[in-house]
């Protein structure tokens, strides 16, 4: 059921989406001649404004877009025919939650390729490949054997701040439904101080499990900025749980929510 | 014959109006039950505590003997008082979508009824004309093997032609094993199909009876009687 | 088959009286079989439920046989079927007899009306 869904989610958030991306990449590579001749400042000022504003353009549109699927299917008349089907709750919402981050992915990798495909050239590739190389052997200098495990955690911690970005935005459309009026600004709001509460939360338990050395007293130096530093601070586990543990209690909520809260006109 | 919907004291209020109120009633399989009231009675909030759409405040409602949930639902087939599906969806888009989620689908029987009013599997639904939609969308739901059919308003706003077909259709679907369930107030177009009756007012059960019964005892159609108890 | 139902009377009942006016009409021959209660619900526009009860009646007062699987037959009691072609004879003139007494018709008046019926329609 969940595959099923998910491609019924896929068709239906990419219906609009994929044109969009084509004509990014497509732009890109009509304002790759102008970039490569250096055709002067103005040229230059006047294709980066354009080629920015089409960027936000994409990123805007792909946040509205999860917006729209999810308040239309979930909550709007759509949610006839979604919540009568054989499907619990919590399945609607990974299958959104994961078409949701496919879509975040999307927009990255669109905006990174359009850029290559505007400014790519030998030397670029070339200049990309050293850089690469030097970071790379700048993180083992910082990390030593523990830079995958660093790496680990960096994707990890990216990977679950997403999920719970876009589980939030859910959470307050979902509050907002609670409500007869005023349903967007309801949901805005929510969506604004959650984002600023959790931040402060996370915050609290980094500063929490500062300096306990949870994981050794090894300690380590830093040979690319030259300093020591203890191995405990590597150890991201405590952001890594709380980010889970937030994510869940996001999940559950919007569950909740949906189960027992739900009322469509 | 089976009880398939048990109401046990069951209440709803929400936006801080009391919905239904205390209601128990009992739906047995192999009939054809009109769930008849005025605007605003508590019908559809009936249906929609029976298809899982809603929660109940106190009491229960038993479908197959469960709580409404995932499992009743792959037995409930609903179709909903206005346009809820995609309409840039084709007919044939839609009626694979139904065979994916739901195991009782027959395709072969919504094709061969679409087949049976010209209406083609390539359209898109926003492109037909409303009584078509309504044929679509009733098609679309008889053509599940259900144990419970939950029509609310399924001849609302059709032309009496369209009327007809969508009321054969419900008598043509007809299965000893499943019970129908008529949300209206068109009674006098809907009764005779009817096995049994529901009047339903302000949130409250006023009376459950066959057909039969209503005209054998009062030797008055149940839309006069209907008439009479509603009285405004 | 043209049958419409009023609403308020018990539908079963009022198909049993179209079927039995077939039946004794010829328009339903004696032995033939019964579409099927789904058949006849669908042509009448009505509940299978009361399709079902007219027969489950019908059965038990001899006028369908049923042959198990292979569905429901009229009677080829002709003898039966004449009797109640008459009783239905004799109730429709007790009938036409009681309305026509209702609006001050002796039974004199009434015959001479009907004879004038029978001569109009004999000149035809």
């Amino acid at each position: 059921m969940l595959g099923k869904l998910i491609k019924y989610e896929m068709k239906g958030s990419f219906r609009e989406l994929l044109p969009l991306y084509a004509a990014i990449i497509g732009i890109s590579a009509l304002i790759r001649p102008m970039y490569m001749q250096n055709l002067g400042d103005a040229w230059v000022g006047i294709t980066i404004t354009v080629y920015a504003a089409l960027l936000v353009a994409m990123f805007v549109i792909s946040f509205l877009t999860v917006v729209r699927r999810f308040e239309r299917t979930m909550l709007g008349p759509e949610g006839y025919l979604m919540h009568t089907l054989p499907v619990s709750a919590s399945t609607h919402i990974l299958s959104k939650l994961a078409v949701a981050f496919v879509i975040y992915l999307l927009s990255i990798i669109v905006s990174t390729l359009s850029f290559v495909v505007i400014a790519a050239d030998n030397q670029f590739f070339r200049v990309f490949g050293e850089f690469w190389r030097y970071a790379m052997e700048a993180l083992v200098a910082m990390f030593h054997q523990y830079t995958s495990f660093v790496l680990f955690e960096l994707l990890y911690l990216t990977i679950f701040c997403a999920l719970c970005g876009i589980l939030l935005l859910y959470l307050a459309l979902c509050i907002g439904h609670l409500f007869n009026r005023y349903r967007s600004f309801i949901s805005v709001i929510v969506y604004v101080l959650s984002l600023s509460v959790i931040g402060r939360v996370g915050a609290f338990v980094s500063h929490l499990f500062d300096g306990w050395g949870l994981f050794g007293d090894e300690v380590i130096y830093n040979s690319a900025f030259g300093f020591y530093y203890n191995v405990s601070d590597l150890f991201a586990i405590p952001e890594m749980i709380t980010q889970t543990l937030i994510a869940l209690g996001l999940f559950f909520a919007v569950k909740y929510i949906l189960e027992n809260k739900l009322n469509l006109e | 014959m089976q009880s398939i919907i048990q109401c046990r004291n069951l209440c709803k209020d929400y936006a801080g109006k009391v919905a239904l109120n205390n209601v128990n009633l009992e739906i047995f399989s192999g009939r054809i039950v009109g769930l008849l009231g005025p605007n605003g009675s508590g019908k559809t909030t009936l249906i929609k505590l029976a298809n899982g759409l809603l929660t109940p405040t106190s009491g229960e409602i038993l479908v197959d003997g469960k709580r409404p949930g995932v499992e009743t639902k792959s037995v409930v087939s609903y179709l909903p008082d206005k346009e809820y599906l995609n309409s840039w969806m084709k007919v044939g888009d839609l009626v694979n979508f139904f065979a994916e989620f739901y195991a009782d689908f027959s395709s072969q029987r919504a094709l061969e009824m679409l087949g049976h009013l010209n209406i083609s599997t390539n359209e898109k639904l926003k492109n037909l004309s409303k009584g078509n939609k309504e044929k679509v969308q009733l098609i679309l739901v008889m053509s599940r093997r259900a144990k419970v059919y939950l029509l609310d308003e399924p001849i609302g706003g059709v032309d009496p032609a369209a009327r007809d077909y969508i009321l054969n259709t419900i008598i043509g679907n007809y299965d000893q094993n499943a019970a129908i369930v008529i949300s209206t107030h068109l009674i006098a177009d809907v009764e005779p199909i009817l096995d049994d009756i529901i009047f339903i007012n302000g949130g409250n059960i006023a009376l459950t009876a066959s057909v039969d019964y209503i005209r054998e005892k009062n030797g008055k159609s149940v839309d006069a009687l209907f008439r009479e108890v509603f009285r405004c | 088959m043209s049958w419409t139902f009023t609403n308020d009377r018990a539908i079963y009942l009022q198909l049993m009286e179209y079927i039995e006016r077939d039946i004794v009409s010829g328009t339903m021959a004696p032995g033939a079989r019964m579409p099927s209660v789904r058949e006849l619900a669908s042509i009448a526009g009505i509940s299978p439920n009361t399709v079902q009860r007219a027969m489950y009646e019908m059965e038990r007062t001899g006028l369908l046989l049923s042959r198990g699987t292979e569905g429901k037959y009229i009677t080829d009691d002709r003898a039966r079927i004449d009797t109640m072609r008459q009783d239905l004879a004799r109730q429709k003139v007790a009938d036409f007899y009681q309305d026509m007494q209702h609006l001050g018709f002796t039974l004199d008046e009434v015959e001479t009306l009907l004879a004038e019926l029978a001569a109009g329609k004999n000149r035809e």
